[in-house]
């Protein structure tokens, strides 16, 4: 109930208050402890060659329509 | 994916599009495991090794344990990446700002099938946060120094970032769909509103803004700034809206350029030309 009283009141659109905006910047960012980001992405696909050269490694790959990183 | 592998993530209708070294090596490996998408692991050579479209724990975890049975390193020629397509290079003295999305509230319940993975991928929708990057050129940064919004950088902020990307690749506002859009800079205080709408009324987005800009030495230190109001509507590759209005705030915030993520190319870029126009 309260959920939906808070989604009704949002919908109204008054004016953003500093008190809100502090809630809701601090609510709309990621987590901060992601699993996925404790891997050392590269985001180039060459500089990943390169580091794979150096350190005779594999590259692991994510494709994606869309950047896998940092979209959607 | 640490320690014995080098892990990179790319989009293939964007690293696969660009027209210098870069996208010649990625255009050599997309599509080489029978689909565009996909876990791949290739050498230095792009040669696949090892392929899976399964994102099971499992089935991941497989697919690297036998690459690495199979892998040996080759010989790597350096490649010449000196010469870059300038569209997905961020422009020299520009800024970097995260952008995130989230629906906040009137997605309903969750279907009736409990546990399993139709209640795990109803749950993950319903909670997602969408992630973009804003690129911010180099005499809007200087603009923003002087304590103002450059218009160019108003309409990018409401054409392509005020959108719901929680889903998957939203469409962006045209020209015409902006039936107001307000927003001002004064103090160091980001204030205003925007009416977004297609011609048939089947998306738009009307919101209320607030924001902080600081500087310090010549640099922005600070860019922070809420879009927070109703949203309807759907695209096509965002399929699943809630029924009609729903809340959706937008949130932007100054990236560090020491985040390893920090180069990460905004999806607006390689969606539509003329982004950082």
């Amino acid at each position: 109930m309260r959920a939906w009283i808070g989604a009704a009141l949002l919908l109204l659109n008054d004016p953003l208050t500093d008190a809100e905006f502090k809630k809701l910047h601090q609510e709309l960012q990621p987590p901060k402890d992601e699993l996925w980001r404790s891997v050392p992405w590269k985001v180039s696909i060459l500089d990943a060659r390169d580091q794979a050269a150096k350190e005779g490694k594999p590259i692991f790959v994510w494709v994606a329509s869309g950047e896998p990183l940092g979209c959607g | 994916m640490k320690t014995k592998f080098v892990s990179v993530g790319i989009a293939h209708n964007g690293a696969g599009r660009r027209k210098d070294a870069e996208g010649d090596f990625a255009r050599k490996m997309i599509g080489s495991g029978g689909t565009l998408q996909g876990l791949h692991v290739i050498n230095t050579a792009g040669e696949l090794i090892g392929y899976v479209y399964d994102f099971r724990p499992e089935s991941v975890r497989h697919m690297l344990q036998e690459a690495l049975k199979k892998f040996k390193p080759v010989e790597a020629a350096p490649i010449d990446f000196s010469r870059k397509d300038a569209r997905f290079v961020l422009p020299e003295g520009g800024a970097v700002v995260e952008v995130t999305a989230k629906i906040l509230g009137g997605t309903g319940e969750l279907g009736d099938k409990k546990d399993g993975i139709n209640e795990k991928m109803q749950r993950a929708w319903k909670n997602s946060i969408g992630r973009e990057r804003l690129w911010i050129r180099k005499d809007e940064v200087e603009a923003l120094l002087k304590g103002e919004l450059a218009p160019s950088l108003a309409k990018r902020i409401v054409r392509y970032h005020l959108v719901d990307n929680t889903r998957g690749t939203p469409p962006s506002w045209s020209e015409k769909d902006i039936k107001k859009l307000d927003l001002k800079l004064a103090a160091g205080r980001l204030t205003g509103s925007v009416h977004l709408a297609t011609p048939t009324g089947d998306r738009g987005f009307e919101a209320e803004l607030l924001g902080f800009v600081e500087s310090q030495q010549g640099k922005v230190t600070r860019f922070d700034l809420v879009a927070r109001g109703p949203f309807w509507g759907e695209g096509a590759h965002t399929p699943g809206a809630p029924e009609g209005k729903f809340p959706m705030g937008v949130a932007f915030k100054l990236a560090d350029p020491g985040d390893k993520l920090y180069k990460l190319i905004p999806d607006a870029v390689r969606c539509f030309p003329g982004y950082l126009d």
